[in-house]
């Protein structure tokens, strides 16, 4: 099918919504009074935080914050597993020392047990 | 824009900046064929496209009400903005409603014969058709044909590079020819 340009402009042409369109933007207009500012240029130390501006500079201070909160998260994981390890060698050390302690006590008990064995069978072959 | 015209919205334009709100009512009463009409040619809905230019007109008086210094000084300037912010709420009401346009071309009425230049059953096609297009073709045609704006323009509104506007334009009038003859020819076999 072939249309021309004109036809076009002719099916797109403007369409005034009428007066009545008027009267209801001033309407709008009125209820809103002054208590709404414009998205993104309203006044104040917050909206201007949010401001399309500063946006890049708050993503960029965000990202810093994450990153420190991050890092330090990490060295407190480090330290508290530092902190284990050294605990766990301790322990070790200790149950080492308690085990070479035990070692020498069991010895000293067999050794007595073998002497006094020894004695008794010496007073039997002295009696016979 | 005659000499005349332009005095009376500069004029305008200070009055509003200086909170008189009748001011503002001959500045909806300049533009409001304009905003309205991107709105309704972009989604061929009337009670979207008010609302749509309700909001713009909203965010236009609390901008020149409250934005110190104002940047909006110029009647030039000031179409720029009403347009420009026209066009993108218009594009994104109109993603809003991107699974209604399907359903919608189903029900178009269909023409009974190839309809001759320039009569209405061809304007209303063709103003159905271009609600059928891609969204950034839709407003490349709306912005051409009913605000007749150059490529230029129309880059600098909707931020693209000049040639993919002459490029999306000879692509949807291509897609229209096709999709207008599709229809009537569909309709010529049913006929028949």
């Amino acid at each position: 099918m072939h249309f021309s340009e004109d036809d076009l402009r002719n099916a797109l042409k403007r369409q005034d919504p009428g007066p009545i369109f008027t009267q209801r933007v001033m309407a709008g207009i009125k209820q809103a009074g002054t208590k709404a500012p414009v998205r993104g240029e309203r006044a104040g130390f917050f909206s201007n935080l949010f401001s399309l501006r500063l946006r890049p500079a708050l993503a960029g201070a965000l990202a810093v914050l994450v990153l420190l909160a991050g890092g330090l998260g990490y060295l407190q994981h480090e330290r508290k597993k530092q902190r284990e390890q050294a605990l766990a060698k301790e322990a070790e050390r200790q149950a080492i020392i308690a085990l070479r302690i035990t070692n020498a006590k069991l010895n000293r008990v067999f050794q007595r047990v073998r002497e006094s064995q020894e004695n008794d069978s010496k007073i039997r072959r002295e009696r016979l | 824009m005659n000499v005349d015209r332009g005095e009376r919205l500069e004029a305008a334009l200070a009055r509003v900046v200086g909170g008189d709100q009748s001011a503002f009512a001959e500045i909806v009463t300049a533009h409001q064929a304009m905003v309205f009409s991107i709105g309704w040619h972009y989604l061929q809905d009337r009670s979207l496209a008010e609302d749509i230019a309700q909001e713009v007109f909203l965010e236009l008086y609390q901008k020149l009400l409250y934005q110190k210094p104002p940047t909006i000084q110029s009647p030039a300037h000031l179409t720029f903005w009403l347009r420009k912010v026209a066009v993108h709420r218009s594009i994104d009401q109109g993603r809003k409603q991107k699974h209604r346009r399907e359903s919608d071309l189903e029900k178009l009425p269909e023409p009974a014969a190839e309809p001759k230049r320039s009569d209405p059953l061809l304007l209303d096609q063709l103003r159905q058709t271009v609600r059928t297009l891609p969204e950034r073709q839709r407003m490349v045609v709306v912005l051409r044909y009913e605000e007749d704006l150059g490529p230029a323009e129309i880059a600098e509104l909707m931020q693209m590079p000049v040639n993919t506007v002459k490029s999306t334009l000879h692509r949807s009038l291509e897609e229209l020819r096709k999709k207008l003859t599709r229809r009537v020819g569909e309709s010529r076999y049913a006929f028949f």
